[in-house]
């Protein structure tokens, strides 16, 4: 695998060149990337093509199987690269520059918890958010954060000590892979109205309209979030596997969770999370509030 | 195997984390059900580590932690607690907190940060 060449040319254009994978009729097919300041080409030998990097509408990384590769939208199209580890890093950050979104300047703290632990040592960073058509980014030098707009579950206003001052920062939390992530967003008052306004709008339909379940069926969706299995969910709270069964499909039917294995294992959806986040909050739990029996 | 004391006053709580940790070969070596039972149970134990709720009745989580740690610097606690009192992180972190946890948690990053604190590989 060659390494890739990041050279300033005379006029300060960056020209990133790699070796890569392009998807191309169902299959891989060798080739070379070469990223210039404005625009993306892709040779192999079947013939080249090329985009204007203005008309990049989203990347993320993607796997299948034991493939991972990067998903470039632009315009129609939709690229699929696989390019060697050392030089996607500079690939992936030039590009993520160059999404057509807007941006804001702020600061940001990501993650400050990821699946409920507490980062530590996580430092504010200066950076841009920017709002794109599919996404949400956090930019910065050292950071190119994706959060799809159907992976955000909560934004919310909370207070942080931030030095020694206690600050208004939005909370957004996000999944990740599976792993529920929160990041911190610290900005003047009129960024923070507009980007809070957007992302509520988007996460709309997450919000809990007054789901009516049970202290039990709180509890399963607790087990579910927190990533117990449905057997063990069964031993822990005595059920048997049809009434387990009625609770998950109360769950599903809320739009709280959705089916992913054949033995009616379920997830939590976005709109899951959400519920589970307000239920710990509101009562300080089903959670605080289930004292001893 | 290391042996750890779970302290929550919710029993759903308890039952929960247990099997986490159970999930990540850990040992629940005991429960405590509020501060001034964490602190009995600790002296008696001496567990390897310690998961503390910070809201509970009769002696909180944080005055638990400083009683636990003056009587044991070594002492590894956990701080555990409901989503919206994450700015109690830094006065945990001051009373020397390994870890901090918000619940609603999930499973596999708690046994990470457990194991990290317990300086365990995997």
């Amino acid at each position: 695998m060659k390494r890739a060449n990041i050279d300033k040319r005379k006029r300060g254009e960056l020209k990133v060149r790699s070796h890569a994978y392009l998807y191309k009729s169902g299959e891989w097919i060798e080739g070379d990337l070469i990223v210039e300041s404005s625009r993306i080409k892709i040779t192999t030998n079947r013939g080249g093509i090329i985009y204007p990097l203005d008309n990049i509408e989203d990347l993320r990384m993607e796997k299948d199987g034991n493939k991972e590769y990067l998903t470039i939208d632009i315009g129609e199209d939709s690229l699929k690269l696989i390019i060697p580890k050392k030089s996607l890093s500079p690939i992936y950050r030039y590009l993520t520059f160059n999404i057509k979104f807007d941006k804001f300047l702020v600061y940001f703290l990501s993650p400050e918890s990821r699946g409920g632990v507490f980062s530590m040592g996580v430092k504010w960073e200066r950076g841009f958010i920017g709002i794109g058509k599919r996404a949400f980014w956090f930019l910065s030098r050292e950071k190119q954060l994706r959060m799809g707009y159907d992976d955000i579950s909560v934004i919310e206003r909370d207070v942080r000590t931030i030095g020694e001052k206690e600050r208004t920062v939005l909370v957004v939390n996000h999944v990740d892979r599976g792993e529920v992530m929160t990041t911190l967003i610290l900005c003047p008052e009129t960024t923070m109205a507009l980007i809070e306004g957007y992302l509520t709008e988007l996460t709309d339909k997450y919000k809990i309209k007054g789901e009516g379940l049970s202290d039990i069926e709180k509890e399963v969706a607790t087990l579910v979030y927190s990533g117990i299995d449905s057997i063990t969910i069964e031993s822990m709270l005595g059920l048997d596997l049809d009434t387990l069964s009625g609770y998950c499909e109360k769950l599903e039917k809320f739009g709280l969770a959705k089916v992913v294995k054949v033995r009616k294992e379920v997830e939590l959806t976005p709109k899951g999370v959400n519920f589970v986040r307000e239920s710990a909050k509101k009562d300080s739990g089903l959670i605080d509030q289930i004292k001893e029996a | 195997m290391a042996r750890v004391l779970i302290v929550d006053d919710s029993a759903f709580m308890r039952n929960l984390l247990k099997n986490v940790l159970f999930k990540g070969n850990l040992d629940t070596v005991g429960e405590a059900t509020d501060g001034e039972d964490a602190i009995t149970k600790y002296k008696e134990l001496k567990p390897d580590l310690v998961t503390m709720d910070i809201i509970m009745p009769n002696k909180d989580g944080i005055a638990a932690l400083k009683e636990i740690r003056r009587s044991d610097q070594n002492a590894k606690v956990i701080m555990v607690t409901a989503v919206g009192q994450e700015k109690l992180v830094k006065s945990a972190i001051k009373f020397g907190a390994k870890g901090y946890i918000v619940k609603p948690f999930q499973a596999p990053k708690v046994i990470e940060e457990v194991k990290k604190v317990l300086g365990i590989d995997g």
